[in-house]
């Protein structure tokens, strides 16, 4: 029985005698875990959902206080009588009657019934009349609920003490205020601060179930052990679980639109660099590739959330704890949760940010308690992955004489030295030696380390948080080390009933030293001559080639690492203060001013010397930036609960109102002396203000959102976003982006209330708008235009008068554009359909969405004619892309017994790019190469950026060959034995520009990823495997410097298979010619190869220590070893496929791009 | 009641921070606003000195104009350093994708977009005093001229050409269909006769303005407009205007021959229009801005690279053609195998045709022509240009910053253009005396008579192949002979030479016009060229 019993009144509440807690609190525990399960189980328990939350709150409650006792109202009186009343109704009618909730188990309750006669009793003597003859029995949990269960849960029977520890699976921390309870009974405990429990029970036999909220219950067999510690595994898809979308938070379960969240928590450690490590293969739908600097440490990365939207910037927003900002503003570690809202209907309420999708992070938050420490750091080694195979001595040696026109000796296997050849070849032996691949000198290992601590602590009404954290790593390309340096503070504190004011500040300091070395040099380097050479007048004797002696300019890169100095620092706070007020109950006030400073500077400096044969001036250059950026934003949320009715309005209003930024590079070359004595800018020399800009950012936005649950089945969320923006004409200045989106808690639904295989079951349907506007500033405007030399000196001169001098000329000031005046926001509509099932106790769940993105009136540089006299080309929202695709994302949480629990989770991504329409129709072709002309082009009913170029049909091998080739094709330069052979893909009888086609596109077909987490008592193991599939890459390396063959620089060593004599019919490459007549160089499918690849993202091993001893000293310690980018599986034969950045127009380009390292860390993890 | 304050208070609040978007109204830190910019004198005349400047441009005199036109008209040939679709055009085998052509459209086109703006911005300018609207008739008179300038050119080079008439008509049309030609003609003549009002015959302060357009530069084009058209009768009086009223001296003797082509040519008595170049050095300005760079490279750049490409010591991308040379040898009244002194002047390497033998460096290496081979690129050997060339003051021109202005149009050119339309008319006699003139400056032997007509018109034809070689009149000349009843026929003409050069060419009728570019037919939607080429 319980021993609560007829207390007093409502307001009196007895402490209880120390002997009674432990069974107090197991009934109470026993009835908390009893409730969770059994809602997942079958929610038709749980009366009214508000409950859960309730209950959450109780828990924390009794964690907190450890016990307290409340009586049932001895005023409030019921009147019952009649025969066979079923038991569910007297308790609905008690509940019609007064405030007080049930929560019970249909089972234990179904088909009871009880005969009462009972007038104007206590709602204590009613249940007890009611269950007197009944095995069930009821227990307050707090002055309006109630719960009902059986009598047998409540007979105590201790035997054994086990003792042991409770600690999260993953994160290696204590869980205090887990359930611990012995199966079959009401008997149970709950952990301690430390996740330390004692429990006595009757037998060997007996099973303990360790339960908490947001985590999935472990279930151990005692058997003869005295200590039992248990690691319990997060559940993805807890109850309580919050998505955070703009401006607030929703309830997963009660999601309507497309939203991704990761848990850090879910993560494990956190050895990645950057956000988008992080993310990386976790989020179906989101394509993350190492950006335009490669895998250059600190290198950003480039995400793309749903396909390419435009063809300008596509860069996601990022919101980090509301404010907008970068993504490195905060450490890894320092992360609680990062949410990327995907769909229009989510991120309009972003509006004209939103069109790319947003990543909102959220970071860890100050707790209330004794003050706890937590250090997480790792060190380790980045090696390099590959090194390409290049030709050694000998076989460069007869590359240089083939080009040179030398004669390929079948005999000797070997090209003959042709006439006029520099005198170094003259000696044969020592050219064919080999001296060094300056590979192997620019590639190296480097170290990589990191190190966070933070501080957390404080009492209910006010919290903090401070963490510090430091990530450094070297290239393992020459000498380049980039360090970060991150500092947080988060403080807030509740003042009185409504108010509570709080601080969040981030701070980043980002240091660069070195260079990465020039790949280029590394590899045309001639091999015979080694990195020094005694009689080389360069600084340090590196050694230097040149055309005259060697046919080969290629630089020495390893002097340039050593001798110029390139330093880089950057400085950036982000603060927000803000303050939230309760006005009346539901009604919420949030306003916040956030500030963001930022502080680039950039040093470049070189001494005088005599480098690579040519007398170097000395020079110093020095960058600054400064920006601010001001915004200040407020917002209301009304959030009622009227029946089954629950709303929520939000409406607010956000404003940037800034300095924006000025920056200044002054240089300055050629001051006295033999060097710079100081390494600062002084008069002298010529000194030359080399850049200067100014940029401005202001904007006003008005938001609002409103959410309609109903029987919390069906959801409704509607957003509208109204934006500024400065960069359009005052017409055109506001965009409006309305959302709307639906969802259908299908599950909740009579048909499908008893379907006990199926836990979850929601569709969503939804539609919405967003907008972009990254372009050009005042392009709508008319602008004087003085010379193209943007913010420069006016530099339109005409030397009018009879003498020459500057004094004399006459300035000029006239356009070069048409202004756009019409330009307005480019918007993208999306529709979307999902769908959310969860089975087995949602121990499997499923999510799926199909979306369709529509951008309209992108803004592209429509040409102008030449006619018009006008060289920019005007600005119009001219072009309309279409991305349309499938987002699939499984997740199995498995728990094979024996303290073994894995989680597996599969995400994929389906998307399909496609330009509808264009301008005028007219293409935009990429940046026009030197090497190879144009690459690629982005033209209507085709892919942004799509690969433009011929194709290749294998090579004319023999005279016959050529001859038959020229005469079909008419050549004008005829075509001669060795040359590729294109193909006139428009037959028209010749080959021609016009001949070139689709040969591919940067962009995948498919992203996935694959995470797997295990953990089997004290060990945890995580592996993440993600790659991309159906996407080609430009492996330009090849086109010109590896497989070119028109220059005497050495090459792949695939050059080896090169075209040697007339009908050399094994030649996989064609002959090399320096004229390159037949342009066997021309961008052709030659160079295109797949860019699908699979990669062992990263392998986790950690051991949390658990032993009496660091239990006294620590409250949790993990170590844990790491592997990054174990390995790759890809046809690609460049450094590394995992390369994705540049322009939208201008993707997929490999040239020279650092490659992704391989690294080796260890890490520990330490609280206390 | 406390509750329905403080919901108040806070909506209030929130409402309190919703404001105008006027801040969102920003001046562009980068650029003056145009429609604020152009009040006074000193902003006018900038709208007007940005269309001189494209003057400097490539696909100007800078660089193309003179490898362009001396090129297809057979009086430079391409040497092996000359590369890249130039080669094309000595042998007749251009065609719309050349990109050796598409510059000068183009930067004819910009001359007319800053032509139109200026007019359109001088035109608003209120003027304040009577200096004031004398500076803003001048202004839109050399806006006007310009106009008139750059669809001669247009019209006569590639005929039916898309007409911009003002900056108003070009920003809401970007897309212009082709006008008759005889409609780009019409404009042309309007704006250059409105020009020829409004022109000052000299301007008063040289040491500023020495270069701007004059009434009698206008007066010149429209002359040149009318015998485009084959109207030798209303070109003949402006013709004698010029010569008569114009106050242009022909500097007399060899010496003022040589000066003509010259760095002192910048104060000309001769010259009535030309492009000005100056070095400023390379702290202000960038040498190699030909190559596209003009108004681009953050430098000032206002030099030629003519001195430069042309150069025998330098890069030698180009020779004199045997063609050319050999005009410079005829007989003359009795005189057989007469040499003119002129070429003395014009190229170097002899063989017989007067060349000059020697220079600062020393004796030329030949006196015979040969053919050249590519390794020859270094230590020149036959003929090569002289004129415009600084050989005789200096070693070698290092890089391509020639300040010797390009001379567009002088007086030998319009006496004999006059005269050309004195043999049309008939009058031997006045012609007779107009070539005469231009011969006796450089001492050269005089025509006793000219002969027929026929006669009259190959003596006047081998006049202005002596006298303006090498000044990118002789392409204009073929084509305009050819048009109007075909004087002389231009097909066979360089063809012929061609051939007897030991090179060939394909020229035909259709090269009369130039091959509207390519790129132009590309973008513009309305720009229709039924037969692909023109």
């Amino acid at each position: 029985m319980s021993i609560v019993k007829k207390a007093g009144n409502a307001t009196n509440i007895p402490r209880l005698k120390i002997s009674k807690i432990n069974f107090y609190r197991t009934s109470i525990h026993k009835f908390m875990k009893k409730l969770l399960t059994s809602y997942l189980d079958n929610t038709r328990y749980l009366k009214k959902t508000i409950l859960i939350m309730k209950l959450s709150t109780l828990l924390l409650f009794v964690n907190l206080l450890q016990i307290s006792a409340i009586g049932l109202s001895q005023t409030e009186r019921f009147t019952i009588k009649g025969e066979g009343i079923q038991i569910r109704d007297l308790l609905d009618q008690v509940e019609s009657e007064s405030d007080y909730k049930f929560l019970y188990r249909s089972e234990y309750v179904n088909d009871k019934q009880v005969s009462l006669d009972a007038e104007s009793v206590t709602l204590e003597d009613l249940l007890s009349l009611a269950f007197i003859n009944s095995d069930i029995t009821y227990q307050m949990l707090n002055d309006k609920l109630i719960v009902i269960a059986p009598k047998a849960f409540a007979d105590p029977v201790q035997d054994y003490k086990i003792t042991g520890k409770v600690t999260d699976a993953s994160t290696g921390e204590p869980l205090p205020g887990v359930n611990i309870l012995i199966e079959g009974t009401l008997l149970g405990t709950i952990s301690d601060v430390d996740g330390n429990y004692s429990i006595e029970v009757p037998n060997t036999e007996t099973v303990l179930l360790f339960s908490f909220v947001g985590y999935i219950t472990e279930r151990m067999e005692v058997g003869s052990r005295v200590s039992l510690d248990v690691t319990l595994v997060q559940d993805i898809q807890k109850l309580d679980e919050v998505v955070v979308i703009g401006y607030g938070t929703v309830k997963k379960k009660d999601l309507t639109g497309a939203v991704s969240s990761i848990q850090a928590k879910d993560l494990g450690n956190s050895t990645v660099a950057n956000v988008g490590q992080m993310i990386q293969g976790r989020v179906a739908g989101v394509e993350i590739s190492t950006g335009d600097d490669g895998g250059r440490p600190g290198g950003a990365m480039n995400i793309k959330i749903r396909g390419t939207t435009s063809i300008n910037e596509t860069d996601p927003l990022t919101i980090i704890d509301g404010m907008e900002g970068d993504a490195d503003m905060v450490a890894p570690s320092e992360i609680e949760s990062v949410d990327i809202l995907k769909d229009a209907s989510s991120a309009a309420i972003y509006g004209s940010r939103g069109a790319n999708g947003v990543i909102i992070i959220t970071t860890k938050k100050g707790k209330a308690g004794t003050p706890r420490f937590n250090y997480d750091g790792y060190y380790g080694v980045s090696t390099p992955i590959k090194k390409l195979d290049l030709l050694n001595a000998s076989d460069y040696i007869d590359l240089v004489y083939d080009i040179e026109g030398g004669a390929y000796n079948q005999n000797t296997g070997h090209w003959d030295k042709p006439a006029g050849m520099p005198t170094i070849f003259d000696d044969d032996a020592y050219v064919r030696t080999d001296r060094v691949n300056m590979q192997d000198e620019l590639f190296r290992n480097a170290n990589v380390q990191s190190h966070s601590i933070d501080l957390t602590g404080g009492t209910e009404s006010t919290k903090y948080r401070v963490s510090a954290g430091y990530f450094d790593q070297g290239s393992t390309r020459g000498n380049y080390n980039y360090s970060r340096y991150n500092l947080k503070v988060n403080f807030d504190t509740k003042i009185g009933k409504r108010l509570t004011i709080g601080n969040n500040t981030l701070f980043r300091h980002i240091k660069t030293t070195g260079q990465e070395g020039n790949i280029g040099g590394a590899i045309r380097w001639a091999p015979y001559v080694g990195v020094f050479s005694e009689d080389s007048p360069n600084p340090g004797k590196y050694s230097f080639i040149t055309n005259e002696d060697n046919l080969n300019d290629a630089v020495n890169p390893m002097t340039n690492l050593e001798y110029d100095i390139n330093n880089d620092q950057g400085w950036k706070i982000l603060t927000q203060l803000y303050a939230d007020v309760d006005i009346i109950e539901g009604l919420k006030f949030h306003s916040q001013f956030q500030y963001e400073y930022e502080s680039l500077h950039n040093l470049e400096y070189r001494e005088k010397d005599f480098r690579n044969g040519v007398d170097q001036t000395n020079y110093l250059e020095e960058y600054y930036k400064t920006a601010n950026y001001p915004r200040f934003e407020n917002y209301l949320t009304y959030n009622k609960t009227i029946g089954s009715h629950v709303v929520t309005l939000l409406g607010g209003i956000n404003f940037e109102k800034g300095l924006g930024s000025r920056e200044i590079t002054a240089r300055g070359t050629g001051y006295g002396g033999e060097s710079i004595p100081v390494k600062k800018p002084t008069a002298g020399g010529s000194s030359t203000i080399s850049n200067s800009a100014i940029e401005l950012q202001n904007s006003l936005s008005y938001f609002a959102r409103f959410n309609y649950s109903l029987l919390d089945r069906y959801l409704l969320t509607v957003n509208f976003r109204a934006d500024a923006s400065y960069k359009f004409a005052p017409a055109n200045r506001w965009g409006y982006f309305p959302s709307v989106a639906m969802g259908w808690k299908l599950k909740e639904e009579a048909f499908l209330r008893d379907v006990s295989w199926l836990s979850a079951l929601k569709v969503r349907v939804s539609w919405g708008k967003a907008g972009n506007d990254k372009i050009g500033e005042f392009l709508f405007n008319s602008n004087i235009y003085t010379g193209g030399y943007s913010g420069g000196d006016n530099i339109i001169v005409y030397p009018f008068g009879l003498s020459n001098d500057l004094g004399h000329a006459g300035y000029g000031a006239t356009v070069n554009a048409i202004p756009s005046p019409s330009i307005r926001w480019e918007e993208t509509t999306t529709e979307g359909l999902g769908l959310d099932a969860g089975f087995l106790n949602d121990r499997l769940s499923v999510s799926f969405d199909y979306y369709h993105k529509m951008t309209e009136g992108v803004l592209i540089e429509v040409p102008v004619p030449l006619s018009t006299g006008i060289t920019s080309p005007q600005v119009k929202n001219a072009a309309t892309v279409v991305n349309k695709g499938v987002d699939l994302q499984l997740n199995y949480r498995g728990v094979a017994g024996n303290g073994l629990n894995y989680n597996l989770s599969v995400v994929g991504g389906y998307n399909k790019n496609n330009v509808e329409s264009l301008g005028d129709g007219q293409p935009i072709f990429g940046v026009l190469t030197t090497e190879v002309g144009y690459m690629t082009r982005t033209a209507s009913g085709f892919p942004i950026g799509y690969y433009y170029g011929y194709k290749t049909d294998g090579i004319l091998y023999t005279q016959a060959d050529a001859d038959a080739y020229n005469e079909k094709f008419g050549n004008t330069i005829p075509a001669e034995p060795g040359d590729m052979r294109f193909k006139d893909l428009n037959g028209d009888g010749k080959i021609s520009d016009a001949d070139r086609t689709n040969l591919g596109n940067a962009m995948p077909k498919w992203t996935y990823g694959l995470n797997l987490s295990m953990s089997y008592r004290m060990f945890d193991f995580r592996v993440t495997f993600t790659g991309i599939w159906g996407n080609q890459l430009i492996n330009f390396n090849r086109a010109y410097w590896l497989e070119g063959g028109v220059r005497p620089f050495n090459g792949s060593a695939s050059m080896l298979e090169r075209w040697r004599f007339e009908g050399d019919t094994d030649a996989k490459l064609p002959r090399v010619e320096e004229t390159d007549p037949n342009k066997n160089t021309r961008f052709s499918n030659r160079y295109i190869e797949d860019g699908s690849y699979g990669r062992l993202k990263n392998v986790t091993l950690g051991y949390t220590l658990n032993n009496k001893w660091f239990r006294q000293a620590l409250s949790s310690f993990r170590v844990y070893a790491t592997v990054e980018n174990a390995f790759t599986i890809t046809k690609y034969t460049g450094y590394d496929p995992d390369f994705g950045g540049g322009d939208n127009i201008e993707r997929g380009r490999d040239e020279f791009d650092t490659p992704l390292p391989r690294n080796f860390l260890f890490g520990v993890q330490v609280s206390f | 009641m406390k509750k329905r304050k403080l919901i108040i208070w806070f909506t209030g609040i929130l409402a309190l921070t919703a404001c105008s978007d006027d801040f969102l109204d920003m001046q562009n830190p980068d650029a003056y606003d145009a429609n604020t910019f152009y009040v006074d004198a000193a902003s006018c005349e900038k709208s007007v000195n940005a269309i001189y400047t494209i003057m400097l441009h490539k696909g100007m005199f800078s660089r193309d104009w003179y490898f362009n036109f001396d090129l297809l008209a057979n009086e430079a040939g391409p040497l092996t350093p000359l590369q890249g679709q130039i080669a094309e055009l000595p042998r007749g085998v251009y065609d719309a994708s050349n990109s050796a052509l598409f510059p000068t459209w183009d930067r004819l086109y910009r001359m007319v977009l800053r032509a139109n703006y200026a007019v359109d911005v001088v035109t608003k300018w209120e003027t304040k005093s009577d200096a004031e609207q004398a500076l803003k008739t001048s202004y839109i008179g050399q806006a006007k001229f310009f106009l008139g300038f750059a669809y001669y050119h247009l019209g006569s080079l590639w005929g039916s050409v898309p007409l911009r008439r003002s900056f108003a008509e070009t920003s809401e049309n970007l897309n212009c269909p082709r006008s008759p030609v005889n409609e780009v003609f019409t404009f042309a003549e309007e704006n250059l006769i409105a020009a020829a009002e409004a022109l000052p015959s000299r301007y008063e302060d040289a040491a500023k303005d020495n270069g701007r357009a004059t009434r009698w530069a206008a007066k010149a084009f429209l002359g040149k407009l009318y015998i485009m058209q084959g109207n030798w009768s209303a070109a003949q009086p402006i013709f004698k205007d010029i010569i008569d009223n114009g106050g242009f001296i022909m500097e007399t003797g060899l010496t003022g021959f040589e000066n003509e082509f010259l760095s002192v040519n910048r104060s000309s008595t001769e010259t009535i229009f030309d492009c000005k170049f100056a070095w400023y050095g390379w702290a202000d300005a960038n040498a190699y801005h030909m190559f596209d760079g003009t108004e681009l490279w953050g430098a000032k750049g206002a030099t030629s690279g003519r001195a430069m490409e042309y150069g025998c010591w330098d890069w030698a991308n180009v020779n004199i053609t045997t063609s050319a040379v050999k005009k410079f040898r005829y007989n003359i009244n009795s005189t057989v195998d007469y040499v003119d002194p002129r070429a003395n002047l014009t190229f170097y390497g002899d063989g017989g045709y007067g060349g000059d033998m020697d220079c600062l460096k020393g004796a030329y290496p030949f006196d015979a022509p040969v053919t050249y081979s590519p390794e020859e690129t270094v230590a020149p050997k036959g003929y090569r240009w002289k004129k415009y060339q600084q050989y005789e003051a200096k070693l070698a021109e290092g890089e391509p910053s020639s300040e010797i202005s390009t001379v567009i149009t002088r007086l030998a050119d319009i006496k004999l253009l006059y005269a050309e339309c004195l043999i049309q008319g008939n009058d031997l006699a006045g012609a007779l005396t107009q070539i005469n003139d231009v011969r006796a400056r450089v001492e050269a032997e005089e025509y006793a008579s000219l002969g027929d007509q026929s006669q009259a018109m190959n003596i006047l034809k081998r006049e202005r192949e002596i006298e303006l070689c090498g000044e990118q009149q002789r392409w204009f000349d073929l084509i305009r002979w050819h048009r109007n009843g075909k004087i002389f026929d231009f097909v066979s003409i360089l063809n012929g030479e061609k051939a007897e050069q030991g090179e060939s060419a394909n020229f035909s009728e259709k090269n009369l016009l130039l091959p509207i570019p390519q790129i132009e037919r590309d973008i513009n939607k309305l720009c229709e060229v039924p037969n692909g080429w023109n």
